[in-house]
């Protein structure tokens, strides 16, 4: 070989070490997370908390971003074009195969949001360790905020990720939530999950538990979930409790929502 | 899940305590030098098997092919979780390596690795009486991957002559297939990942 080709390769060799982002893996599954990737869901919270919400919450919904970061890029440019939006909810699936690089690289995307986006955890992110990677990058599994007139409660609904133990969906923990503690203040409730409770994925002997928890709360109107990749709206439980599914990113579409005191507005949005 | 493994751990120790032919020929006429050992250790840092892992092998065809079984371990101080893996991987050496001075390098190396990840938290295949049939249709334990990489062997070294230190971008298939379906946002910066490594010959 000539001198000339193996100082080509040389070359070549010292881009491809400069070029590499994360130059060392040790594990696909390991969970090394700068600050700015940890505790996102405290961070965003913490953003909301400066905000000053309205009488009409404006809140774009969004989900199942699994391994389609080309089409989260597109929802992030065409969800910048949207003006008064107050916050961002992902409905879960954030990655496909449960590993900590595929959540830094939806963050990484979402983090050029104008506005904070919440997420909820999905199967997909439960696989492998997920579940860690989930709470050391987001938070907690359940957690719920009150914006304004509305208290949003995002919970754990993936029944089959943990072997349908009878835990998941936390009943116990969901009606403490809707249930108006003396230092809160909301007139209304929004649960919003991952997997609907009509679902073949949720706990079978949970699902009359947990709509019975929305209904006898009398302040859930509006519950919200995706994984079905689809669009799906229904009050199927013959009362007036709406179960909105947003399709995923993959089939470029994602739920503009309006919400005030007594009501909500629907809108699907495709690009 | 275990069978399958099994079945490949013994696949990769058959190869590697299997006579090798060729050298015995070799035999005949260099009486002189000894011939070297098919046979290594290898000490690697990082490449998706742990943040340290041992291996041993062994070459085969004139040094053109090299398979390696390897053992790694990334503790949670450095990994965030505690991860023992175990990985078998096949190495093919396309081009003759070039002289410099006293090292010989090679200027190619690929290979494939399959490693499989120990644990509860991770299944080989779906545990079918977790999930309907091909719910998901990949594994958490079991990842293959793609590495390209290069060796400085110390041949005309005195007293390092066994020694060799190497390098290996590799991406696992989940990060390739990502790449593919993604080709706007990923790149290959992103995916490649470097190991280093030392290997020492028997």
């Amino acid at each position: 070989m000539k001198r000339i080709e193996y100082f080509l390769l040389l070359g070549l060799l010292s881009l491809c070490i400069t070029s590499c982002d994360d130059l060392f893996e040790f594990h696909p599954n390991q969970i090394r997370l700068e600050s700015h990737e940890r505790d996102l869901t405290a961070k965003s919270l913490a953003r909301l908390q400066q905000q000053q919400p309205g009488d009409t919450l404006r809140i774009l919904v969004m989900g199942d971003t699994q391994r389609f970061y080309d089409e989260a890029v597109d929802f992030v440019k065409h969800a910048n074009t949207f003006e008064n939006i107050d916050f961002v909810i992902h409905q879960g699936d954030i990655s496909d195969f449960g590993m900590t690089q595929e959540h830094k690289w939806v963050h990484d995307i979402m983090k050029d949001l104008k506005w904070p986006y919440l997420t909820v955890v999905g199967n997909h992110d439960l696989l492998a360790n997920g579940s860690k990677v989930y709470q050391q990058m987001y938070g907690p599994l359940n957690y719920s905020f009150t914006y304004g007139h509305t208290k949003f409660v995002f919970v754990d609904t993936n029944s089959r990720e943990y072997g349908f133990n009878g835990k998941v969906p936390d009943i116990s923990w969901l009606t403490g939530e809707l249930y108006q503690r003396e230092n809160e203040n909301f007139s209304q409730a929004i649960v919003v999950s991952h997997v609907p409770p009509h679902d073949g994925d949720f706990d079978r002997n949970l699902e009359e538990a947990y709509h019975d928890v929305l209904k006898s709360s009398r302040r859930v109107n509006l519950s919200l979930f995706g994984h079905i990749h689809n669009w799906q709206t229904s009050t199927r439980y013959n009362d007036n409790i709406v179960y909105h599914g947003t399709t995923t990113v993959k089939k470029r579409g994602f739920t503009y929502l309006k919400v005030w005191a007594n009501g909500f507005d629907i809108k699907t949005i495709d690009y | 899940m275990k069978p399958i493994y099994t079945f490949i751990l013994a696949l990769v120790l058959t190869v590697i305590v299997a006579p090798p032919t060729f050298a015995q020929q070799e035999q005949t006429d260099t009486t002189a030098v000894p011939p070297a050992s098919p046979f290594h250790l290898k000490a690697q840092f990082a490449g998706g098997i742990g943040f340290l892992s041992v291996g041993v092998g062994r070459t085969l065809f004139d040094e053109k092919l090299e398979t390696d079984l390897f053992l790694g371990y990334l503790p949670q101080s450095i990994g965030g979780d505690r991860i023992v893996t175990s990985a078998i991987k096949a190495t093919y050496v396309p081009i003759k390596p070039v002289q410099i001075k006293t090292v010989n390098w090679q200027p190619l190396r690929v290979g494939l690795q399959v490693s499989y990840t120990f644990g509860s938290d991770y299944f080989a295949t779906e545990p079918s009486d977790k999930y309907p049939k091909s719910y998901y249709g990949f594994s958490t334990a079991l990842h293959g991957s793609i590495l390209l990489g290069g060796q400085v062997d110390l041949t005309r070294v005195d007293r390092l002559k066994k020694f060799a230190a190497y390098y290996e971008f590799g991406t696992s298939m989940e990060y390739l297939v990502s790449y593919i379906q993604n080709p706007k946002y990923l790149s290959p910066g992103k995916i490649f990942n470097l190991a280093l490594g030392v290997r020492m010959r028997l």
